[in-house]
């Protein structure tokens, strides 16, 4: 191994503890016999110090505010539903083109069925007009 | 971090509250701290963790026992943060948040005088953070706080463990870096 890749090794694997133990003495050999790697190793940042903050109890209660909302929805608001749904699905194909043509056929297809329905309505008038 | 028994979250994606709080209290440590990260911002930490815990709650009955609960909890998180970041980031530019400093401080002066140290350490490294890419940042969190292996930052991001590795690798060259350019400045 040349010393781009020890040092490539030192700041990932050897460091994270991902190394067999044959691979961990090889590299601790090289860096013994090598400057540059031992100098390499020793400006690696140590990484502490970091404190975990507790999340304010608010938090807890809006969502538990959220949840008893959601429970007394009579079956579950669809129109949220499918808006979360179309939501995560933007979310995987993040590429703009494709959400952008997905997003214009929901819109088509939700136009089309609210035409529908108004077709529809209209259709049931008529037929009541000829029961009259 | 312990497991939630199967027992809770079978209860909880029937909607018992209880078990719910139970699963809430198991994680919301892990999910505020990684929002705060990502997002550099306690209110947007806030709204990520509700965001977060709604999508679990909502989606526990999908929730297949044959995965860790933990790695799937992780994820969500993780992928809430970092797509709120997403679109905070075209809504507006960063801006110093003092509550997030507020907190800081007041957990900083509740240790003892030797770790002053550590904590402008801490302080330091903070600000460095905020310098790295959010996917490069949230490698070297999963990997440095939480204690994550390859395996499991694969599990939970989705990239192959290459990716984990080179991201790694580019916030660590980038702490160095900035770390050095501190140090000569002073
Ligand atoms: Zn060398």
């Amino acid at each position: 191994m040349n010393c781009k890749k020890i040092q490539e090794l030192l700041i990932t694997d050897y460091l994270d503890g991902e190394l067999d133990q044959v691979l961990c003495n090889r590299i601790q050999q090289h860096i013994s016999g090598c400057i540059h790697c031992r100098q390499f190793e020793e400006r690696i940042v140590p990484f502490h110090g970091i404190r975990h903050i507790e999340p304010p109890t608010r938090v807890w209660e809006n969502i538990c505010e959220k949840i008893t909302t959601e429970q007394m929805l009579p079956q579950g608001n669809w129109f949220e539903y499918l808006l979360e749904r179309l939501r995560e699905f933007l979310l995987i194909h993040r590429q703009p083109v494709f959400a952008t043509v997905t997003v214009f056929t929901i819109m088509v297809i939700a136009l089309m069925s609210i035409q529908g329905q108004i077709k529809t309505d209209t259709g049931g008038i008529v037929v009541e007009d000829f029961g009259l | 971090m312990g497991e939630i028994s199967s027992e809770i979250l079978t209860r909880a994606s029937n909607g018992d509250i209880k078990s719910f709080e139970q699963v809430y209290h198991e994680f919301s440590d892990f999910v505020y701290n990684i929002s705060i990260k990502i997002t550099s911002n306690s209110h947007d930490a806030e709204e990520v963790t509700q965001d977060t815990f709604m999508k679990i709650y909502r989606k526990l009955k999908t929730f297949g026992f044959c995965s860790s609960f933990k790695t799937w909890v992780y994820g969500i998180a993780v992928n809430t943060a970092i797509n709120y970041q997403r679109s905070s980031i075209k809504k507006e530019s960063q801006q110093v948040d003092f509550e997030t400093i507020a907190l800081t401080l007041k957990c900083n002066t509740a240790t003892a005088e030797d770790n002053i140290i550590e904590q402008e350490d801490s302080a330091q490294l903070d600000s460095l953070l905020k310098e790295l890419k959010p996917e490069h940042r949230v490698c070297l969190i999963l990997r440095e706080i939480e204690g994550l292996s390859y395996s499991e930052i694969v599990g939970i991001l989705f990239i192959p463990v290459n990716t984990v590795r080179s991201r790694l690798k580019r916030a660590r060259e980038a702490l160095m870096a900035g770390r050095e350019a501190i140090n000569n400045e002073l």
